[in-house]
């Protein structure tokens, strides 16, 4: 089983990556949170597959029984998708302003740094 | 006094000089004297301590871990080396307040600052028993000269002389720092007498030549030795009470200093004392021949200092006690009359504004304490009877004579450098004040001045009173450096100056008409004013070059690295994790596989990853930005429904929410401008992009199948399933570590989403200009 949650896992990281590799800001964005997510699933694989109980301890016992799920897991990825979320959401608003500022969504036009001049190229005046 | 107690007061003194500087004026070089000479006079009082080889050390735990310790230990050597640093620097910051007594106090005091800040490294320099301590003050003093070289820091030249320095010192330095490492895991200390005792075993290690070659690469550097000799010619920038003071009595001896401590241990290996005379003969021509060639009052005197460094290098190399004998004797007769000639110069510079010896002449009424500590000074370092620099030389020859190897070498080197600092003691002696100048009188703009005349006076006359009463100096403190150097008692120097009638006579009378030779052949090669302009120098070439060289190098290579396009920057990096991940999974392969066909599939679970890979491929493949927002958006369900299946409702409920939420963002954001398939590229013009996300695509899959191979520790787990109810009192686990074992990560988290909704409010709000404009 393990083995075909490795390759969907797998499959999300490149359809992410090869996203995150076009010139569309908002594909590269999107592409940002199919990663997010997919690192989500990984850490909960982490904890490892099995116990299907959601971890709760039952009313009249004091401590969890066998056969539930790990919790570790589950309060790592919880902080993990509110921060994903909240990094994608930036993200997105900040590639809609590049959008809406420079007129373009291809990347690779959004030169306003370059424009600025070649950090290499003329050297400040020498003041002696 | 122990040696901390020195080099705190040095600290001490160094932290008040500007304030006193301010308050006191003109006084204030004599009244900061009191600090140098203080130190000075507790370490007269210190020297029966070391007599007979005794030795004071002081050591305080530092890094104990590292085996690092703030180890100190005074010597017979260290006691001679800080009395040369005390003594000089006593009439160095007296010069100098009379030298800066024309400028404002901020610069006096800087000046003064710096200059006691510098004793202060020098004397933790020669105190330091531990190398790392060693290494700290030996840097420390590479940064004061920067400063101090750098000091007119207005002047492009200062600056890039001072720059010059640092590079090559502190560039020498981290050569040292490498080899007091490699030296301290051979030895297992970094105590440098305990290196010393056990100097045999170390020189068997097969790390020994790398230890050899750092090491001397850092003394070399410091003492300006071929190849790397140009750096303190042009340091001459420096004010010249730094000149005397760094680049000439001290700092520049700290190479030397160096390689004469190794010299007590390894002094017998082949690999240590060869390349100490070749190198050291070397830099003795070169510096011979420039002293020849330069122009420049200050320029002539550095040339000689290289020169007279090299004759103490290859004096350290030569074993035996005869070499260490003519080491300390040239040390301390070197110290005296360079000192004294530097002060010299420095006080005819400021007098009369003239850079260029060839320039000057005619001073010696004008200036006659100044006249009278420069011929005093030029016969010691002539090599004259009845001077402390007869002796010197006396027992330089004695000691190149009787080397076992390489003698001829070193013989030779020792009389073309001889002639040449005969040459150069009677130039900087009579050119100034005794012979004409030769483009018309020099204009005097002040008489010389007592702070200025009386430190020179002082050491050209304690060159004669040692030389006439030897004892006051031999027996005292020469003697226990010498045991303390060679590491054995040795037979005392017989100090007299009075020249028997032999071999020896003619030596001297023979150098003397060398000297005179060649200040002949000086003055007929400068006559001419052609001679003047700078002359080329192919080390000083080669160093441009090299750094003209980085600097057009590295925009060479920066700008490839640094495209400014963000694919260059996630390929390169998806490159890199792919490769390292492949690298570190080589090997596993086989538990790999084992561990993952254990477990039972489950045909919920397939459909749902069915599902999630086929969003996968809407959102990979879709033409429509708003197409592929549907493909994430079935990915990240599907991921909701997998940890709802697997035991985690509340991930999945979360994962659930804000898979929404984030849809109704993208698409509020979306909808307001225009995207349409704009830029779409298909798969087959993209290849290196899909060919970089499959790799990263197998590099995650084959992880989580390592991962999963590897012995899962459940303790962490199984600790909040036992605590959660019993300490927290909550039955929901993840919900307790959550708000109550991992709280503070929680409020992080928080924060992050603050701060996150803060931004977008910010951007989102921001007007656009056409509704500006529209308003």
């Amino acid at each position: 089983m393990i083995l075909l949650y490795a390759i969907t896992v797998g499959a999300v990281m490149a359809a992410g990556v090869y996203m995150m590799l076009d010139r569309n800001v908002f594909r590269i964005m999107l592409g940002l949170a199919l990663v997010a997510t997919g690192v989500n699933l990984i850490i909960f694989l982490a904890g490892r597959l099995g116990p299907v109980d959601p971890a709760i301890i039952s009313t009249g016992t004091y401590a969890l029984m066998e056969g539930a799920a790990n919790p570790l897991p589950q309060a790592l990825v919880l902080t993990a998708i509110v921060i994903g979320f909240s990094l994608t959401a930036l993200a997105c608003v900040l590639a809609y302003e590049a959008t809406r500022t420079l007129g373009t969504l291809d990347a690779d036009a959004m030169t306003a740094a370059r424009d600025e001049g070649d950090p290499f190229g003329s050297e400040p005046a020498e003041t002696r | 006094m122990s040696p901390l107690l020195f080099v705190l007061i040095a600290a001490f003194g160094a932290a008040i000089a500007a304030p006193v500087a301010r308050f006191t004026g003109q006084a204030a070089g004599w009244l900061l004297a009191l600090i140098p000479a203080f130190l000075f006079i507790s370490l007269v009082q210190l020297l029966p301590e070391v007599a007979d080889g005794g030795v004071v050390m002081q050591v305080i735990e530092w890094a104990p871990a590292y085996g690092v310790n703030l180890g100190f230990r005074l010597d017979g050597f260290s006691v001679l080396f800080s009395m040369l640093i005390t003594g000089i620097g006593t009439l160095v910051v007296i010069y100098a307040g009379t030298y800066f007594s024309g400028k404002e106090a901020k610069d006096r005091g800087r000046f003064l600052a710096f200059i006691i800040l510098f004793m202060t490294a020098m004397l933790g320099t020669v105190m330091a028993d531990d190398l790392i301590v060693l290494f700290v003050f030996w840097e420390m003093t590479s940064l004061v000269s920067f400063f101090l070289i750098g000091f007119k820091h207005e002047d492009r030249a200062a600056r890039d002389s001072a720059l010059q320095s640092l590079v090559v010192t502190a560039g020498g330095g981290m050569a040292l720092l490498g080899g007091i490492l490699l030296l301290g895991s051979v030895a297992g200390t970094f105590s440098l007498s305990e290196i010393t005792a056990q100097a045999g075993d170390i020189a068997q290690s097969p790390l020994f030549p790398a230890i050899v070659v750092l090491v001397l690469i850092g003394a070399f550097t410091k003492s300006a030795q071929f190849p790397f000799h140009f750096w303190l010619p042009n340091a001459m920038a420096a004010p010249t009470p730094a000149s005397a003071y760094l680049h000439s009595a001290t700092m520049v001896k700290l190479g030397v200093y160096l390689v004469a401590r190794f010299d007590t241990g390894f002094g017998n290996e082949p690999i240590f004392y060869v390349p100490l005379i070749v190198f050291g003969g070397i830099t003795m021509l070169i510096a011979s021949v420039q002293a020849v060639r330069s122009t420049g009052f200050k320029a002539v005197l550095a040339y000689s200092t290289v020169a007279s460094l090299a004759t103490l290098i290859v004096l350290v190399g030569i074993p035996g006690s005869d070499a260490v004998k003519a080491t300390i004797g040239f040390l301390v007769a070197h110290a005296l009359y360079k000192a004294a000639l530097f002060f010299a110069a420095g006080g005819v510079i400021h007098s009369t504004h003239v850079y260029e010896l060839a320039r000057l002449g005619g001073l010696r009424w004008k200036m006659p304490m100044t006249f009278i500590a420069s011929v005093l000074a030029a016969i010691s370092m002539a090599g004259l009877p009845l001077f402390l620099g007869y002796k010197a030389k006396d027992l330089l020859f004695t000691a190149s004579f009787g080397a076992d190897s390489l003698a001829w070498w070193a013989t030779l080197c020792a009389l073309i450098m001889s002639a040449a600092m005969t040459m150069v003691g009677l130039l900087a002696a009579f050119k100034p004040f005794w012979l004409k100048a030769p483009y018309g009188e020099v204009k005097l703009y002040h008489g010389e001045s007592f702070g200025m005349a009386l430190p020179p006076l002082v050491l050209g006359a304690l060159g004669l009173l040692f030389g006439v009463a030897p004892f006051l100096l031999w027996g005292p403190v020469m003697e226990p450096a010498i045991a303390a150097l060679y590491g054995a008692p040795t037979a005392p120097v017989d100090a007299y100056v009075i020249p028997h009638v032999d071999a020896r006579l003619l030596l001297t009378i023979g150098l003397l008409a060398a000297g005179l030779g060649l200040v002949w052949l000086w003055t007929r090669m400068h006559r001419d004013p052609d001679s003047l302009r700078p002359r080329f120098m192919l080390a000083d070439f080669c160093y441009n070059k090299v750094m003209g060289g980085v600097e057009i190098a590295a925009p060479k290579l920066a700008k490839p690295l640094q495209t400014g396009t963000l694919r260059s920057y996630i390929g390169a990096t998806v490159g890199v994790t792919v490769v390292g991940v492949a690298f570190a999974l080589i090997g596993f392969e086989g538990a790999m596989i084992e561990a993952a066909l254990i477990e039972p599939i489950r045909p919920y679970a397939v459909l749902i990853l069915i599902f999630v890979l086929m969003g996968v491929a809407v959102a990979a493949f879709a033409r429509s930005v708003l197409i592929t927002i549907i493909g994430v958006g079935i990915v990240g369900y599907g991921m909701a429904l997998l940890f709802l299946i697997n035991g985690a409702p509340d991930v999945a409920f979360t994962q659930f929410t804000v898979e929404t939420l984030f849809l109704v963002i993208l698409v509020a954001v979306l909808l307001r401008i225009p995207l349409g398939s704009a830029l779409h590229r298909p798969l087959k013009k993209r290849p290196r992009s899909a060919i970089a996300a499959i790799g990263f695509g197998a590099a995650t899959t084959l992880s989580i199948l390592a991962m999963n191979a590897l012995n899962f520790d459940p303790r962490l787990s199984e600790y909040f399933g036992e605590v959660s109810y019993a300490e927290a009192h909550g039955r929901n686990v993840v919900n307790v570590i959550l708000v109550d074992f991992r709280a503070l990560d929680t409020l992080g988290e928080i924060a992050v989403v603050a701060f996150a909704t803060l931004a977008v409010w910010a951007l989102l709000r921001r007007r656009t200009p056409e509704k500006e404009a529209g308003q």
